[in-house]
């Protein structure tokens, strides 16, 4: 299975990013999303052909398990999930901000970006990101439990606060709180959109610079 | 959203602060403590306050991955101490290096669940109540509605009778009951209706959800007190009694039973493992780990045989053995001036890298002219650097040789003070081979002799496959984790629970669906009958409007097709 490092999971992740993308074109109208998606699986893909490469190793004892393609599947899964709700989280802020704009009045004609116009309206965007996210944090929630119950296996204990453990939490935690934040008084709108985007960031501190730079038990980057 | 009184019966308690419920304020001023300890609870049991502690909650674990903590890496907290030596006491005052056991953290999470039994403890009242009341009673302005559509039927002259009518009501309530509609009847002189509610299973995902979360909380605190985990070395051939004593470390919980340890015992038969081969990728890379087990219970001469591996820990009497780690346990033989053993020991070496480079600590405290302590490598494979330095190229054995660096003087074991047998406390002593002495490390192939200095004795390291026929020169150890954790199906049980509360909390749509047919006599023409349909979602619900009209053209076409006759004809919208 192609996910025993950093390389191979970041090809899995743009991968499913796109997966589900066209397979949520079927029931919703997503198009404006295109270049967002495209763009953002051209940078990830060119940046981790350039800085994560390595090449095809055995896979190591403690990966060799039917935990690997559950936990790293929902986990990527999840990821895809959250990075089109992230996506559609920006389009709702500039959305919103081109609509405070119009209701003050200012200069009707030509306002704004002109794509923008084009796009549904900010509430429009933000339930959608909203669908988008939770199924995110279901699966989220799935990368947990069966990291868990892996952990459990391999290292004998199933929870212990390494690292990735922590910052798995922390999203997870966030995305809780994004949930939340739609349903509370005063937070729906653009303070929630900003917690989406705050979660999409620790998905990518989490892949990023967790597994590069911080010392824990998921040290599987490939990269010395 | 509305909210009028009728409706919040059925719907859930919420928050305060929730988009779905009605606004309150502080209490007004003059009130009593009573009523403020209610204000209070009730700050604490809204939703920005629950999303506040979740938010401080995510933030405050952070710390707990930027400092080294305890409990996962013990080592990195000494490191830390020992690279910032003053800055090391101050992190320690905030708890920084036991982040998740810290006062502060405590806090957060304690009040943040406080906040959730607070806010669950009375939707789950409330729910039980809603899931026995029927439905709500038909709102007097359906057009109102998030989904509504309305439709004028023509009545057969002198044929249709209020009969019928209520009839045609009766086969959407009917059909809404096979669709998991819960539906109640309120029917009077002109108009009848049905009123249909599904998706409390909405609701119920979610206090599950919550709920289990609790349970997973409760189970954690209870349980850890009762756990524990040991850390043993095990070389090949040798027998490990489950003792307290006979560990290398040993965490027992708060409430632990210190008599409850089972004293087996367990002897490592073998251990395989297999590396992959020079010159393909991953080269010396390590896998297939197993190491093979023999158990005997007390009291008992039946032997059981186990093998443990990488993700497949076996149980023994209610606990895990877990298989850790695996390193090269050289035996190593002293002998004094006279010839007589002073020391003859496999001594586990510790692997410093993924070429099995191994440090080991050899203490010999009498015998000897004094007590003597060796550092030792030991390379499985040896190669030499330019400058002239020892490395492993390779983890397998195929070139073996240990370097030793001799020091003589106090090991510090006199006064019963507990030492590590894998360190070695140079201060009170003296080093007199290898570094800045300028005489050279020891340096043993398997089957050499070397002199120890100052004419002490001789150092043998010994070829198990001259003398004892072995398939290696030097026997491997594996290191185990043995544990008990007797949370751990509980927590596995609520987080399941907790998983498919979400699930069902989160996508399944609860809806309200009314159905209503009220008779139009006009002054001329016709009598009509007018049928709508509304729906009404709470919560997220993306299908409701398709679920409405889907259901008015179902429901249209079922009663135009009764028979014998038809009764009702499509008139203009």
């Amino acid at each position: 299975m192609p996910w025993a490092n950093m390389y191979e999971f970041a090809l899995i992740g743009t991968l499913l990013i796109i997966a589900v993308y066209l397979a949520a074109l079927r029931w919703f109208d997503l198009r404006f999303l295109g270049v967002f998606i495209a763009g953002m699986v051209v940078f990830f893909l060119g940046g981790s052909a350039m800085s994560f490469y390595v090449e095809v190793t055995p896979l190591m004892d403690p990966l060799k398990s039917i935990w690997l393609i559950i936990h790293v599947f929902v986990a990527s899964l999840a990821t895809a999930l959250f990075a089109i709700a992230a996506g559609l989280s920006t389009m709702q802020l500039l959305q919103a901000r081109r609509e405070r704009q119009r209701a003050r009045g200012a200069g009707l004609a030509g306002l704004g970006r002109g794509y923008l116009r084009t796009l549904p309206n900010s509430e429009a965007l933000e339930t959608l990101a909203y669908r988008f996210a939770i199924l995110g944090f279901i699966f989220w929630t799935f990368t947990l439990i069966a990291g868990a119950i892996w952990a459990n296996e391999s290292w004998g204990r199933y929870w212990g606060f390494d690292v990735k453990e922590v910052w798995t939490f922390v999203i997870w935690v966030l995305y809780a709180g994004y949930i939340h934040a739609r349903a509370t008084r005063g937070w729906r709108g653009t303070k929630s959109a900003w917690l989406s985007l705050i979660g999409f960031a620790a998905v990518l501190f989490n892949f990023t610079i967790v597994n590069l730079l911080f010392k824990g038990l998921h040290a599987y980057s490939g990269i010395s | 959203m509305s909210n009028s009184r009728s409706e919040s019966d059925t719907l859930p308690a919420r928050p305060s602060d929730h988009v779905d419920s009605v606004e309150r304020g502080a209490p007004e001023s003059g009130l009593g403590w009573r009523a403020w300890l209610r204000w209070a609870w009730r700050q604490l049991t809204n939703m920005r306050t629950a999303l506040m502690l979740l938010l401080l909650m995510a933030v405050a674990a952070i710390p707990g991955s930027l400092f080294p903590q305890r409990q996962a890496d013990p080592n990195g907290v000494v490191q830390y101490y020992d690279d910032n030596p003053e800055l090391a006491p101050v992190i320690d005052n905030f708890q920084l290096f036991d982040v998740y056991n810290s006062a502060w953290f405590s806090a957060i999470y304690l009040l943040l669940f406080v906040s959730l039994i607070g806010c669950i403890i009375p939707r789950i009242k409330h729910h039980a109540k809603a899931l026995r009341s029927p439905a709500p009673k038909t709102p007097a302005r359906l057009e109102r509605m998030a989904a509504h559509s309305s439709h004028e039927l023509h009545l057969v002259e002198g044929r249709t009778s209020d009969a019928d009518i209520e009839q045609a009501i009766t086969i959407a309530a009917t059909e809404l009951r096979h669709r998991g509609y819960r539906t109640a009847r309120y029917d009077n002189a002109k108009t009848w209706s049905v009123s249909a509610e599904r998706g409390h299973l909405r609701e119920t995902g979610n206090l599950v959800f919550h709920s289990a979360l609790v349970g997973v909380l409760v189970t954690v605190l209870l349980s850890s007190g009762l756990n524990y985990t040991g850390d043993r070395v095990i070389v090949a051939g040798t027998t490990f009694v489950n003792a307290e004593s006979a560990y290398s470390s040993f965490a027992p919980g708060r409430f632990f039973d210190r008599d409850s340890l089972t004293p087996y015992a367990m002897t490592l038969d073998g251990f395989d493992v297999e590396y992959v081969e020079p010159g393909r990728p991953g080269a010396g890379q390590a896998g297939n780990f197993a190491a093979h087990l023999t158990f005997r219970e007390p009291g008992s001469e039946e032997t059981r045989a186990e093998t443990v591996r990488v993700n497949a820990p076996i149980t023994v009497d209610g606990d895990r053995v877990y298989l850790l780690g695996n390193g090269y346990a050289p035996l190593i033989t002293i002998r004094n001036a006279q010839g007589d053993i002073v020391y003859q020991e496999p001594q586990p070496f510790l692997p410093q890298d993924s070429a099995m480079t191994s440090l080991g600590v050899v203490k010999v405290p009498d015998g000897l002219p004094e007590q003597v302590g060796l550092i030792g490598f030991l390379y499985p494979t040896q190669s030499t650097l330019e400058s002239g330095a020892s490395y492993s190229v390779y983890p397998d054995l195929i070139n073996p040789r240990v370097t030793f660096n001799v020091f003589t003087g106090d090991l510090g074991i006199d006064d019963g003070t507990p030492r590590s047998v894998y360190q070695l406390d140079t201060e009170s002593m003296t080093q007199i081979t290898g570094g800045d002495t300028g005489v050279d490390s020891i340096e043993l192939t398997p089957g050499d002799t070397a002199d120890l200095p100052d004419g002490m004795g001789t150092i043998t390291f010994e070829d198990l496959t001259a003398t004892e026929g072995a398939d290696e020169p030097v026997k491997r150890f594996v290191s185990l984790q043995i544990q008990r954790d007797t949370g751990a199906t509980w927590v596995l049980i609520f987080s399941i629970l907790a998983t498919a509360g979400l699930i069902t909390g989160l996508l399944v749509p609860r809806r309200r669906l009314w159905v209503k047919a009220s008779l139009i006599t006009p002054a001329i023409g016709d009598r009509k009958l007018r049928i709508e349909y509304a729906g009404l979602a709470r919560g997220e619900d993306p299908g409701l409007e398709r679920a409405v009209t889907q259901f008015s053209e179902t429901h249209l076409s079922m009663i135009a097709e009764q028979s014998p006759s038809p009764l009702f004809k499509k008139g203009t919208p």
